[in-house]
């Protein structure tokens, strides 16, 4: 250790290194240090959106309420247990006006959580009664079997478009829901 | 008479008169000699020391020297050369019962121009008077890079792509999920891959007991037989040191946290660290080598960590100056996450719920025997045996999974002869076995041999012409066997100083691994995987030339032109079954062509104190049943480096980019499925090192820093697999 001569080789170095580290960081700036590559993609609010499609509409009288119900499970156990039990969802959410009457079609935008539904229908309220007076006018259906409706899968970060519901009210489908 | 018969024939024959070559040892003239450092005159250990034109060649011990014993008489060119000097040649006459000293000063130099090869051949060479490219990673750039597996030394080299853990040279592999590799990996020359999978686990070779890694780029199944199909890694380890020699190595790193808010899956930093020692001397005839390492990495994705244990012992006895036996141990333990893929995007270090808890357990560990012989002045034969164990398992929390046991024995004997002063022969056989037990493959085993020959030619000094075959048979259990002839054509010519043309046909095949035959297995969502036992090999073509020129010492440019002719190239198809189940076998379906051109270069500055590397390879792969773009291949491969030395301190700044991949497997990211699966960007990486070496202050440490990807750049090399995001790697070796 009698040689040791650390402070006077280490100068010199840092001078070369200097030089070196300006080099350095045009090389930095060539290859972009502002370029990260990939990026999430922009937050989207789970739910799955369409059209609804109308025919033959019922007099005034027996629309009381029209909204969509979303369940997770099909056949459902009923509209209120499973919105009361977190197994089904509805839109426009209870408190806000029904779906709009008299209209050839609407746009619709349901945000729900990530999830399958294995039901999404349109039910009509057609009496007074809240709890028992509910059917189902139209469902998410891809093919002609009507007595299974098509599910709807919402991924995390997702929202699935093109849920498109045919409603006929003098030709609902079969009737699954019991309020 | 059939054509095993004739090599049958042909290989006794050669070893009859093997025999006969080793009885002849008679006296003969001597050379002695000591190598040392030009500029510092101090003794240079592990120098080559070849006689040009001939087989004989030695390595100089701790204190520089060297002897050649039992020369024929004669005129002789002795070559010296060593990585980081100038080779240096002079003319030495050898008489009857006399002895020549040489003593060599060799100079320091930044650019290897020539380094001495062995893959390239089966014999020492250099890098210059070969008909292939290859390229060579040596210990110091190993180290200096931190690399704590060996593909991660290979990221660098002009040409080679390393997608997750399988080496694409020159676009060759693409990416084969996990079964089977197109490119060979030898250890020490013997063939390392699972016998289940016929896959490369790089974890089981300790990267800081390696010498020197040679890249030979093309088909070379005319000397290496199966999977050299797209090239051959060769990995060399180090030789026991002549004086005791200990080695303590620690290092610590830390991730950075995710560029993104949206990423950060953990509230806890992510580390990798790891601890190593080695202890290496020769006593008496006896060289040894010991070597162990614990390495943990919390991983910087969700279940991606792994601990790892390494083993590793190496014994040589020098049974004479000319004979030696050497035994290679290895060992491998390590629990790992099993990150397969992103959850999406969005949550990109997160891996989906299925895979969350899985854990891979492996246990792997093999044993070499390597004997070698210079039996006279103009032949040298050597003998390797190996057997590789190795044990997989995949464990979820409930205690499921899957299991796999596969034992390997490969044995190669081989001979050198120089029947004239521009005349080498080289030939061996070689034989393998292969024995399974595995929950999705079931119990099976393989089993093949091979001969092969290879002839090169010398005229004046400048033109060498090499032309090689090997013919080999594969069987598995009671199926048909699996006969490939593979030829090679070779040419060199170095019309001046400097300058060396070269040109190159070869055919590579790589047989169809016992999982590609027998994998037998469901998984969710109703997609099967069924065996298929009339699956044949994958053949290859490959042509090249190319041209080596330095300029002085301080520039050296190496130009290729490559194509390669791919025939029955294996795949996994899909087939509808049923109505909501698919079936997926591996069939021989795609033909293909890769052509491209590669440029690399070397250069020195600033009165050598910046040295300059950088690589270019232009691809354009073709799948030409499909006509479309080579699926996992990318157009443009380019590479940089920049080291400046001064004193004790050393910094360097490497740069890789590599074009987006043009096409992946959208079948795959659809049935998976793999959400976001298809998003992918160019690579643009950029990692950063300063290395103190402290041993010129008499203090025995060497501290090293690094940052890897220090621009956080976010990338996937594969479907739904962001790359290491920034590190940084704190690194003490300790060598008293």
């Amino acid at each position: 250790m009698s040689n040791f001569e650390f402070p006077r080789k280490f100068r010199y170095s840092v001078i070369a290194m200097r030089n070196f580290l300006l080099s350095v960081s045009s090389a930095l700036l060539f290859f972009g240090c502002s370029d990260h590559g990939l990026e999430p993609e922009p937050s989207v609010e789970p739910g799955f959106g369409g059209v609804i499609y109308y025919r033959n509409w019922p007099p005034l009288d027996s629309l009381k309420d029209l909204r969509i119900v979303a369940f997770r499970d099909f056949p459902p156990q009923s509209i209120v247990g499973d919105i009361i039990i977190g197994r089904a969802f509805v839109f426009p959410k209870l408190g806000e006006s029904h779906l709009p009457f008299f209209v050839d079609s609407t746009d619709y935008s349901f945000f729900v959580p990530p999830g399958t539904y294995a039901y999404v229908a349109v039910a009509q309220q057609f009496g007074d009664s809240l709890f028992r007076d509910w059917r189902a006018v139209g469902q998410y259906d891809l093919d002609s079997d009507v007595t299974i409706p098509s599910s709807v899968e919402v991924g995390d970060n997702t929202f699935v478009s093109r849920v498109n519901i045919f409603v006929d009210f003098w030709n609902p489908p079969p009737t699954p829901i019991t309020p | 008479m059939n054509l095993i018969s004739c090599l049958v024939i042909l290989s006794s024959m050669l070893f009859v008169g093997s025999a006969d070559l080793l009885a002849q040892e008679q006296p003969g003239g001597r050379i002695e000699g000591k190598v040392i450092d030009r500029t510092t005159a101090e003794p240079l250990e592990g120098a080559n020391v070849l006689l040009k034109g001939t087989v004989m060649g030695t390595s100089t011990n701790a204190s520089g020297e060297f002897r050649l014993r039992k020369l024929p008489v004669g005129a002789f060119t002795i070559v010296v050369s060593m990585v980081g000097y100038e080779r240096s040649e002079m003319r030495v006459t050898v008489k009857a019962d006399a002895l020549a000293m040489v003593n060599v000063q060799l100079r320091p130099v930044v650019i290897q121009t020539e380094p001495v090869i062995v893959t390239a051949g089966k014999r020492e060479q250099s890098l210059r008077d070969v008909s292939l490219s290859v390229s060579v990673v040596d210990a110091q750039m190993i180290s200096m890079r931190n690399s704590i597996t060996i593909d991660e030394a290979l990221r660098y080299v002009p040409g080679v792509n390393v997608i997750q853990n399988q080496v694409n040279i020159r676009g060759m592999s693409g990416f084969s999920t996990g079964i089977g590799s197109r490119v060979l990996l030898l250890m020490d020359g013997i063939p390392l891959l699972t016998g289940d999978t016929k896959e490369i686990v790089w974890e089981v070779i300790p990267a800081d007991q390696v010498d020197r890694i040679e890249v030979v780029k093309g088909a070379g199944s005319a000397l290496w037989g199966s999977s050299a199909l797209g090239g051959v890694v060769n990995v060399l380890t180090k030789t026991p040191t002549e004086r005791p020699k200990v080695n303590l190595r620690a290092y610590g790193g830390v991730y950075s946290r995710p560029f993104y808010d949206e990423w950060r899956w953990s509230p806890k930093r992510r580390y990798l660290n790891g601890l190593s020692l080695s202890y290496s001397r020769s006593i008496g005839d006896w060289g040894l080598v010991f070597y162990g390492r614990r390495a943990r990495d919390d991983g910087y994705r969700q279940n991606d960590f792994y601990t790892r244990y390494n083993g590793y012992a190496k014994v040589k006895h020098r049974f004479s100056p000319y004979q030696n036996l050497t035994m290679v141990a290895n060992f491998l333990w390590q629990r790992k996450g099993n990150f397969i893929w992103w959850k999406s995007l969005r949550n990109a270090l997160e891996a989906p719920p299925d895979q969350d808890s899985v854990n891979n357990f492996t246990r792997r560990w093999s044993v070499s025997l390597l004997y070698n012989r210079v039996a006279s002045s103009d032949f040298i034969w050597e003998a390797k045996l190996m057997y590789y164990d190795n044990r997989f398992q995949t464990r979820n929390f409930v205690g499921t999974g899957s299991f796999a046991h596969a034992h390997t024995v490969s044995a190669e004997v081989q001979g050198i002869y120089q029947f004239r002063p521009t005349r080498i022969l080289t030939f061996g056989a070689t034989g393998l076995f292969d024995d399974i037990n595995t929950i999705r493959y079931g119990k099976h085993i393989d089993y093949g041999g091979a001969l092969y020959v290879q002839y090169e030619l010398s005229f004046a000094d400048r033109v060498s012409a090499t032309v090689g075959v090997r013919f080999d048979a594969q069987k598995v259990d009671t199926l048909a066997t699996n006969n490939q002839v593979s030829p090679k054509i070779g040419l060199n010519y170095a019309p001046w100083e400097g300058t060396n043309f070269r040109a190159s046909v070869g055919r590579g095949f790589r047989a169809a691994s016992l999982a590609e035959v027998y994998i037998s297995a469901i998984f969710a969502g109703g997609i099967g995987v069924s065996p298929n036992p009339d699956l044949r090999a994958e053949k290859s073509w490959s042509f090249e030339i190319g041209v080596i020129q330095s300029i002085e010492d301080n520039i050296y440019v190496d130009v290729a032109l490559f194509q390669t002719e791919f025939r029955d190239l294996i795949e996994g198809k899909v087939n509808p079954k049923g109505a909501d189940s698919l079936d997926i076998r591996f069939e021989n379906i795609t033909r293909a062509r890769i052509q491209g051109g590669e440029i690399s270069i070397a250069s020195n500055w600033i009165k050598r104190l910046l040295h300059v590397e950088a690589g270019y390879t232009y691809l354009w792969p073709r799948d030409l049943i499909e006509d479309d773009f080579l699926r996992f291949r990318s157009r443009h491969l380019l590479y940089g480096s920049l080291q400046l030395r001064k004193g004790f301190l050393t910094f360097s700044i490497d740069g890789r980019y590599i074009s987006r991949m043009e096409r992946i497997d959208e079948r795959l990211v659809e049935l998976a499925p793999i959400p976001d699966g298809h998003r992918r960007v160019s690579v643009k990486v950029v990692d950063v090192r300063a290395l103190l070496d402290l041993k010129e202050f008499g203090l025995p440490l060497r501290i090293g820093f690094n940052v890897n990807n220090a621009t956080q750049y976010n990338y996937v090399e594969l479907i739904g697999n962001i790359a290491a995001t920034r590190n940084y790697v704190l690194s003490i070796d300790w060598t008293p």
